[in-house]
């Protein structure tokens, strides 16, 4: 459960990693169930803790069958 | 100014495979975020993500393990005195 919430789709998604490159691969197989991890990113607008709204970088592990987890804000782009 | 280089994580809902509680991570200096409640945490993964201030407290850099090059040094030190032990009592079966 991430600390922020999305707003609409997230958009320009890419996969940065995929397999071994997955660094956490262990890690998250250990805490999700094993798969096909990957690690992927896009822009997205996003509501903070603070309930301001902003454009940002995020980054996120999926893996088929499992869906995504753990996403997390690089960068705030506003 | 006060400079936090780490912090110890202290919650992890959500990432409990980028973040370990207890454990001490790198923190970058981000003023943007911090003016959000946020903090820029080197996790798990190696790179640096933006993270609620409430998931760490404040850290000191991690301390070396002590106790394990005490342990280290003790294994050693036993080796010595053994081998050392070994040395005498054969130099006085054989009489060098």
């Amino acid at each position: 459960m991430p600390y922020f919430e999305l707003i609409g789709q997230i958009q320009e998604v890419a996969t940065i990693a995929a397999g071994r490159s997955v660094r956490d691969r262990q890690r998250l197989n250990r805490g999700y169930g094993k798969g096909r991890w990957r690690k992927l990113k896009g822009v997205a607008s996003v509501r903070l803790p603070a309930g301001t709204t902003h454009t940002a970088e995020v980054h996120w592990y999926e893996a088929h069958g499992i869906g995504r987890v753990e996403m997390k804000i690089k960068h705030l782009l506003d | 100014m006060d400079t936090i280089l780490y912090a110890t994580c202290k919650r992890n809902e959500g990432y409990s495979a980028s973040l370990e509680l207890g454990r001490d991570y790198r923190v970058l200096p981000d003023p943007k975020a911090a003016e959000h409640g946020l903090i820029r945490v080197v996790d798990e993964s190696g790179e640096d993500y933006l993270y609620p201030e409430r998931y760490f407290s404040k850290g000191h850099p991690p301390r070396r393990n002590v106790w394990r090059w005490v342990a280290l040094g003790g294994l050693r030190a036993f080796y010595a005195v053994t081998l050392y032990r070994l040395w005498r009592l054969a130099r006085e079966r054989v009489k060098w």
